[in-house]
């Protein structure tokens, strides 16, 4: 069965690996642990018995509760198998940043680096157009082909 | 130290070798599953993970 498990958000990965290692000789049932990057504050956790919050091998920092209720397998799926980020952005298209200081930017796509996963973007409300590189997680599609 | 993932296998190590199949590994990761119990896993299974330890989800070369 699979369970979610709510943490402090940006500790997913920390309280895994200290999860892992506080049941390494408990038996609470655990196989795996899953910190999936794009779910943000909860980590997946796969056992075959019943999770019970009191046992002490749980007890780990930074985590917060149980969420009741199981996890479906094909819910799971879609993590395991992250897609490539910048599926259908072609050249010309019109994307939204996601993050850093540009973010809620519109920008035009000049230019893909598919290897590294960078896009050049040229803002869209800037008087003077600069090219800026961003990662292809950090842009969100608005249209696909520029008129 | 950052942490390197296997290119082949995804397995996390800090080596710029992988320990387990010898293949190149990256800085560049995302997302973590730790298998502690690999015969007993429906994700270790899916994922085709034999041995117990830490994997990434992605890895950018």
């Amino acid at each position: 069965m699979f369970y979610a498990m709510r943490v402090l958000i940006g500790q997913e990965k920390n309280v895994a690996a200290l999860l892992a290692q506080s049941i390494k000789h408990e038996d609470t049932g655990i196989s795996a642990i899953l910190a999936p990057e794009s779910m943000q504050g909860y980590i997946f956790v796969e056992s075959d018995k019943m999770l019970d919050m009191r046992h002490p091998a749980l007890r780990v920092p930074n985590l917060r509760s149980l969420v009741e209720g199981d996890v479906e397998f094909d819910e799971l799926k879609s993590f395991l198998n992250p897609e490539p980020a910048m599926v259908n952005i072609i050249k010309g298209s019109i994307v939204e940043l996601t993050s850093g200081p540009f973010k809620g930017e519109k920008a035009k796509v000049v230019r893909i680096d598919e290897a590294k996963e960078d896009v050049v973007l040229e803002l869209i409300e800037a008087a003077v157009p600069i090219p800026v590189t961003v990662k292809g997680d950090q842009i969100r599609l608005i249209q696909k082909e520029a008129e | 130290m950052a942490e390197r993932a296997c290119q082949r296998c995804k397995y996390i190590s800090y080596d710029k070798k992988c320990p387990i199949c010898d293949s190149e590994t990256s800085s560049d990761w995302s997302g973590l599953i730790v298998v502690t119990d690999p015969d007993n896993s429906k994700l270790a299974e899916e994922l085709n993970i034999t041995m117990p330890g830490r994997y990434a989800l992605k890895v950018n070369k």
